[in-house]
């Protein structure tokens, strides 16, 4: 009984001693709260809508070199025209710079309607500030089929093409056999970038 | 009889005898008056106030963007004190617009960094004198260039007696931040978030 008495007694004695320590100083407290920084959310740019609709109808398309391509009226995807290649409008359609610098991706999209294609035939090309290089081969893109409006939609997130002369080619140089025919038409290219 | 009364009047003239030898000494009093204790005052001010501030509250941060803050502490009371300073735990809160990038844990207090310090001369800027915290509680001086650190880093970080501040001085606490520009699309729509307890306490408290 004494010894529980007398541990009490110091741990009381212990406790008031800690405590005295603590409180008797002066101290005052001031708060700076709720600090943050919030992120931004990535938004999307359109850099080119365009479907052959215009007067030129390749004012977009005209920069980088003149097409032999032809505004077509007679099968078109949206509106009232497209942009056709065939054996007699050849050649590269070259979309004039765009600036993909800035951005974290570009996205391509566009609808097709090939006929009698081979492979080869209509090629997409990006610019890598010297040369283009081949991203697909239309005949080959997963959606493709004859004679039908199929839809290509890409992303490029490859920083050798992310600059300011961004450009979109269509090679349509291999198509010269009779009743090869691709039109294209609604091209959209779109980018993501920070606000 | 006679005996008795004879001893009892010695004894008396003895006692006025000596009672009268102790009046004769010489004597002089003087008074220490409103004798007194008035405790002092400690008194911490944020920005001329005591009411709780926030130093940075910044939206639509994006890679390449940095900023700053910054509050004035004061010591406006009658006493020296010694200033003690605490960040709180740092919270991460993923972005929530449902975006591509969004959700996860909330990767901007891994991805921004801060740099802290006492701007004891009011300068505005990084200068001789001034207090740089680091991330590891510990401090450091110019001109020793500010010490960035990922957010993240100074959870729960406390420097204590960072300084004595002498009565009716102020510093200003700043607190700058960057975002790097090849910080990647995880932080979209996150935020990080943290308190700053100040405080100041009496010489030798702890």
């Amino acid at each position: 009984m004494k010894k529980v008495l007398f541990l009490s007694v110091v741990l009381i004695l212990l406790l008031a001693a800690v405590g005295r320590g603590t409180f008797a100083y002066f101290s005052d407290i001031e708060d700076s709260f709720g600090n943050s920084l919030t992120a931004a959310e990535l938004v999307s740019v359109t850099l080119l809508d365009d479907g052959f609709e215009g007067d030129p109808w390749d004012a977009n398309w005209d920069d980088n070199g003149t097409t032999n391509w032809t505004q077509n009226n007679g099968q078109q995807h949206g509106g009232s025209y497209a942009a056709l290649c065939d054996r007699d409008n050849n050649g590269y359609l070259t979309s004039d710079d765009l600036d993909g610098s800035v951005v974290d991706s570009i996205t391509v999209s566009f609808w097709f309607n090939g006929k009698s294609l081979e492979a080869g035939d209509i090629l997409v090309q990006l610019y890598n500030s010297s040369t283009y290089d081949t991203w697909y081969d239309l005949t080959n893109y997963p959606t493709y089929k004859n004679n039908a409006w199929c839809e290509f939609s890409e992303e490029i997130t490859d920083p050798q093409y992310l600059i300011s002369s961004f450009r979109l080619r269509f090679d349509g140089s291999g198509l010269v056999d009779k009743n090869e025919v691709c039109n294209i038409d609604d091209v959209l290219i779109t980018v993501k970038q920070w606000p | 009889m006679k005996k008795i009364l004879g001893l009892t009047v010695a004894t008396l003239l003895v006692i006025v005898m000596v009672g009268g030898g102790t009046w004769a000494y010489f004597s002089d009093t003087e008074t220490s008056a409103s004798n007194s204790l008035t405790a002092g005052t400690l008194d911490l001010n944020i920005d001329s106030g005591d009411t709780a501030v926030t130093t940075f509250a910044v939206t639509n941060v994006v890679p390449g963007d940095s900023g700053n803050g910054s509050n004035t502490l004061a010591n406006v009371g009658d006493l020296n004190g010694e200033l003690d300073i605490q960040f709180s735990t740092i919270t991460n809160i993923p972005g929530a617009g449902g975006g591509e990038y969004e959700g996860g844990s909330g990767e901007l207090g891994a991805n921004a960094e801060i740099a802290v310090y006492i701007d004891v001369d009011q300068s505005g800027d990084w200068s001789s004198g001034d207090i740089g915290l680091k991330s590891d509680d510990t401090t450091y001086s110019n001109p020793t260039a500010l010490d960035y650190d990922a957010i993240d880093n100074y959870n729960s970080a406390i420097w204590d007696e960072v300084e004595t501040m002498a009565t009716s001085t102020a510093d200003d606490f700043v607190i700058l931040w960057r975002v790097a520009t090849s910080v990647g699309n995880d932080i979209q729509g996150d935020s990080v978030s943290f308190d700053v307890t100040f405080t100041l306490e009496q010489a030798n408290a702890d």
